[in-house]
This record gives structure tokens, sequence and C-alpha cells, in this order.
């Protein structure tokens, strides 16, 4: 019965592709799930040296491609779910690809699905780096998102190895009730600030639902937090990000402070986020005992994901794509940019599709305003385009000098014919956009499909 | 509360004046600052997190009759989801715990077993004036009206009040209070600048007569949102 499962699945998959349907990155789990629901466990169990599972609302592809990425120089095989299909049947069509000898399975899963999948996965190494409010219209609220995972961790067993960001309060709250834990964060940085931004959640203390106080913050409510009320306060974190030097656009490099020593990281991706991304995962790598070389090896000779500070050359232009699907994240990426000296041409993209959040609400708590006088040219495309464009109407800038263009194609044309050979413009997508942006650039052969990557 | 955009609405209500040559001072309130909704021309709440919102109910129920007289004087009053159930007579949670509300708007809320979620199309009525309006819902709550309010409006597309008879919102003299957000006023000139001119008759004592802006990429916002929500324009 299960070859019988397994087949119908994975021809599903084949099928998929032939006809040109996506990837095939999430039907044939779909499918094996319903013909036979215990598969996940069972798979799961094959993997003879264990399973690490990344959740967060912001940088789960990104740490699953640097800890995948490491694990190869490391001659370590392993199956994962790099395209970024994070969901139950995402992570089945993984398993169910899988050669017979990768052993180790590295899964990015989404926040919402995570109590579901672990005890059916089991992981060995469960990593949690942050949550944010993000598509309210599927999760409901950022509370009982906490509510759940703390529920699923109280059920793990001491076997588990929880790592955890010690700059998000209500995270390092949860990695106080596991035994088995390690945190990493980053030190005092002038990058850091000390005003909370206004798109900042979990301000209250987990404990005691006191008020919390900042040293600094780095993104949203991420930074060296303390209670007014209660003894709580962030956990010293055995990895720890020091000496931080962001390069613009080109990448960031930190030393890595661990029992074993300071380590010095260079990652190609930029943004105070991917240094997060790159501690979480050298602890998750040192955890299962990848040497310091093949962690830093891996890390510097990262291509960026899917969307996430991709590099794109099209007719000449560099295009540099920065998903964005929530506050944190968007304002993330806007701080990124004004690294930056030069003016910048700047395309955003906005769907309110089922994986993008069909509630648009959220574009009104990114701070816009910290570009508006940065850039050289804006252009406003998606299925909410005019939506996207009222929120800059709102912020002053002139409506005459907006362009506004729904379609992705329409989008490419207005680059292509308004932007020199050699410049560089940046896209901020939301998830859905970026797949259709990416669709049409696969067709006029500047790039490759996303499922055909490593 | 900060969590659904409400930013966007204060941005709308402060350069639709500005444009028009008015200037707007804007006080930001916190749980247990001293302030007289009296003093005031305009009164926003927006909607958050279950427990802020129990920790705000407990902190606005003391100032309950101060509310209510500036609703009597015509202080304008714009409480969005969260809010218009704090607006309200009270809120039953799902425990059958009661929390009392400011008592401004003639409504009473209790939880519901499944959340009320997505796109909302109205056809809104103020004054003997009515428009179209449209937004996004997210809400346990389910609300019904006394007699002493009236619906912000009736519901084309989309779940409303308490998923039954078919209403949207409520007002009671200068009080309004919906579920709508989006956030609400971006793509509704037309509310935005009603609620804006009782908000100037509230200061000068005169009805003012706004000069007209230029809607036109508000409106196809709302046209292109009307048609997201399913319906044909």
């Amino acid at each position: 019965m299960r070859h019988i499962a397994l087949s119908l699945a994975k021809t599903a998959g084949w099928i998929s592709r032939a006809l040109g349907r996506g990837g095939g990155t999430t039907l044939p789990g779909m499918i094996l799930l319903k013909l036979r629901p215990h598969t996940l466990d069972e798979m799961a169990q094959e993997l003879e040296d264990g399973v690490i599972v990344i959740s967060a609302t912001n940088g789960k592809t990104t740490t699953a491609r640097m800890v995948s990425h490491a694990a190869h120089e490391s001659g370590i095989t392993f199956v994962s779910n790099t395209s970024g299909a994070n969901l139950p049947s995402g992570i089945a069509t993984a398993l169910l690809r899988r050669n017979p000898d990768e052993k180790l399975g590295v899964f990015e899963i989404d926040e919402a699905a995570l109590p579901e999948l672990v005890p059916k996965l089991q992981p060995s190494v469960l990593v949690l780096m942050n949550l944010f409010r993000d598509q309210l219209d599927r999760y409901g609220e950022l509370e009982s998102t906490i509510q759940k995972w703390e529920e699923m961790i109280k059920s793990l067993p001491d076997t588990t190895k929880l790592v955890i960001n010690a700059d998000d309060p209500a995270l390092a709250f949860l990695g106080s009730l596991h035994q088995n834990v390690e945190f990493f964060g980053i030190e005092l940085t002038h990058y850091g600030s000390k005003t909370i931004p206004h798109a900042a959640d979990s301000l209250h203390c987990q404990k005691c639902d006191g008020p919390l106080s900042f040293q600094q913050v780095t993104i949203g409510h991420l930074g060296h937090w303390k209670c007014q009320n209660c003894e709580s306060q962030r956990p010293n974190p055995s990895f720890a990000g020091d000496k931080i030097n962001l390069q613009g656009l080109n990448g960031s490099k930190f030393i890595a402070v661990s029992q074993t020593g300071p380590l010095e990281i260079q990652i190609p991706l930029a943004g105070i986020h991917n240094v997060y991304n790159a501690l979480a995962a050298y602890a998750t790598c040192s955890t299962i005992g990848i040497s310091a070389t093949n962690i830093q090896k891996g890390l510097s000779t990262l291509s960026a994901a899917f969307g996430r500070n991709e590099i794109i050359n099209f007719e000449g232009i560099e295009l540099l794509i920065m998903l964005a699907k929530n506050p944190a994240g968007a304002n993330q990426n806007l701080r990124t940019l004004l690294l930056e000296e030069e003016k910048i041409h700047l395309a955003i993209l906005l769907n309110d599709r089922t994986a993008d959040g069909k509630d648009v609400s959220w574009i009104w708590d990114v701070d816009y305003e910290m570009i508006v006088d940065r850039l050289a040219s804006l252009t406003i495309s998606g299925d909410r385009a005019y939506d996207l464009a009222l929120r800059f109407h709102y912020s002053g800038f002139p409506t005459a000098s907006m362009h506004i263009t729904p379609s992705p194609q329409g989008l490419l044309e207005h680059l292509k014919s308004s932007i020199k050979t050699g410049e560089k413009a940046i896209i901020l997508p939301t998830y859905t956009a970026m797949l259709d942006l990416r669709s049409e650039l696969n067709k006029m052969g500047a790039t490759h499909s996303f499922w055909e990557e490593q | 509360m900060n969590i659904y955009g409400d930013r966007g609405n204060i941005a709308v209500l402060q350069k639709r004046l500005e444009w028009r040559g008015y200037s707007a001072s804007i006080t930001s309130v916190g749980i247990g600052d001293e302030f007289n909704p009296n003093n005031f021309d305009f009164c926003y709440l927006g909607g958050g997190q279950d427990r802020d919102q129990m920790l705000v109910a407990h902190d606005l129920g003391k100032k309950s009759a101060a509310f209510l007289s500036a609703a009597k004087d015509g202080v304008v009053f714009l409480w969005v989801c969260g809010g218009i159930q704090l607006a309200g007579v009270g809120y039953t949670n799902s425990d059958g715990n009661r929390i009392s509300g400011v008592g401004i708007l003639d409504l009473d809320t209790s939880a519901g077993s499944s959340r009320l979620i997505g796109d909302l199309v109205l056809d809104a009525e103020l004054e003997g004036d009515n428009c179209r309006v449209v937004g996004y819902e997210n809400h346990a709550g389910r609300t019904f009206l006394g007699p002493d309010a009236t619906p912000l409006g009736s519901v084309v597309k989309g779940h409303g009040n308490n998923d039954t008879d078919k209403t949207e919102g409520a007002i009671q003299r200068r009080v309004v209070g919906t579920y709508m957000h989006g956030p609400l006023l971006p793509k509704n000139p037309w509310l935005a600048d009603k609620l804006l001119s009782w908000a100037i008759e509230h200061k000068t004592g005169e009805t003012p007569t706004l000069s007209s802006l230029d809607n036109s990429l508000e409106n196809l916002a709302q046209q292109v949102a009307i048609s997201r929500a399913g319906m044909k324009r």
C-alpha cells in the first residue's frame, strides 16, 4: 500500500512540472498525505542523521539554505525543502523525492504549521528565530501563535535541542521552558537604535505581562530587552554576533563569538537581518558537529535564495529582489537600502493572494517615508498597486512621479525602457508577486525556474 | 493599539485637512494618560490583540462619563474593530466573562466561535448621503445594535456586525463604530471628508464647505478592491 501511495504521489509531481504548473513542490506531498497520513512520521524516521527544523516569521528560507550549504561543504548529504514550500505538503514532497543516501533533513517550516509538524518530524534540532506580526488573516494574532508554540515546546523531549534568538523576548521566554537550549543574539552595535519602531509588537513580558525596556533594538522588537517588573531579561547568547560591519548591498561581515572562540564570518547577503540568519545557521551547524572552517566556507560562498537578496541580470540591468511581506521585513529591507549612497530605482509589487495575506493594511505600518527622498524613481506594481500608490500619496510623494503598472510584465518593460545598462533596480515584491516576476523573467530568458536551483 | 495600520487613517485625516489649508494637532494617548475627550474635535481608536483590548477597556471605562458628554456635544468618534466593541454597552468573551464598554454606542458584543474574516463592501449612509465603502474585516465578536444606533451601512459583500442581519458598523450622533479596516479611510475619501466636516463643525460651530480634492487614485484603489472582493463594479 505504501509503495502505491508513493508512486502515485511521485507521478503527480512529474505531471505537475510537465504541465508547466509550477515546480510540483507541493502537489505530490498533498496527495501522499491524503492517501497515507502517517507517511510523514515514517519518512522522517528513516533519516539516520536526524531532522533540523527552522521556523520564524522572517528568515527561514535563507537560514535553511545557509545550514544546507555548510552541511554540503562538510560532505553531509541532506534532503531539504529549499524552494520555500514550507507547509506539510511541501515537507512531504521533499521527503518523497529524497535519495536513499540523504541522511539529514533540513526543513524550513511555516510558523502556523510548526506545532502540527514537530511531533511528526521529531527534530533533533529546532531553530526558532523570530515572531513578527504577519498575515493576520491567516494566523489571527501573534499571541495565539506564541501560545501554540509554548504548548509545543512543553511537549518536546529533552533530546531535542532548541536554538533560539535571545533578542526576541517571546522566544527567549519559550527557551526558558526547555532544558536543552542554545541562544544566539547580536551584541551592542552602532547599527542598533534606542527607539522602538512604530511597527514593533511583543513589548510586554511573557512571564509577568509587565512592560519591557530596551537598551538597544535592531529589528522590530528584537534587541537587548529587560522586564521592568520581574527578573526576566535577555539571556546571554552562547553564539553572539559582534563587531558587525554592514557593507551596503554587497554583504556583511561580523565576528561570531562562541565557546570555541571568535570566528570571522563574511556573507554575501546584505542587512542586519542576514547577520541574525547567519548566527542561527552557525549555532545550528555547531550543534550538529560541523567544523568552523566548513561553516565559514559554506556561509561565504552562499548564493542568495530565490527572491531573498537575489540578483538577476535583466537586459543589462542588475535587479536585486528582496522579498517583503510584513512590516518588520519591509522596514528592514528599506533600512538596508539606506546603506547605499546612490539614489535608488525602486519597484514595489503588492499582491493580496492567499500566500501574501489578503489583508494589505500592513503597508501602512511600513516606514516608506525613510526612503522617499532617496529615490531616483518609483514604480508601483501588483494586484493592489493602487493601495500602494495611496500609501505613497499620503506620505507626500508626488503622484506625478509615481509610475503605476499593475502587471509584472508591465513592470519589467518599464524598467527596461527607463533604466540605463549597468544600473541597479531594487525590487520589493510580496510572495506571489515574486513568483510571478520570476516566471516572467524566466520567460524572457533572464533566469532559471526556481525548482531547478541547487 | 497599533495592529491594523491605524496610522493610515490618521495620515489620511491629517493630509486631507492640510491639503485644504487647515492644520491639525494630533495627540497620541496611552493607557493611564490624563486627557479629556471634550477638549478634542475628533477621537480615534483602533483595534488590537485581545489582551491589549482588555487593558484599554479597563482604562477607558474610568472616563466613561467624559466620553458620553463629548459624544453629546458633537465630538466626532471613529472607533474601529476592537474600538466598536469598546464603544458599546459591553463585551461578553468566550468564557462568559463580561467587560463593560464606554456606552457611546447602543450595541452589545459577544465572542463568536469563529472569526469573520474577509473583504467587506457596504452601501453606507450618513445623513441621507450614501456611498459604497470598501474594507476588510477580521473579528470574532458578534455585535448587535440596539434601537438608538443606526448601522453605518448594509453589507453587500462580507459578514458585517454579526453575519446575520446584514448590518455593518453603527452610528449615533457623530459617533461612528465599524469593523472595517484596510485601513478604512484611504480608499473611502467620501467617508473621510464626511468625518472631517463634522470635526470642523465641532470646532467652528459652522458646517464647512470642503474644497474638493482629486480623488482619482482613491477611487481607482476602491474600484480594484471592490472587484478583488469578487464583485463587478
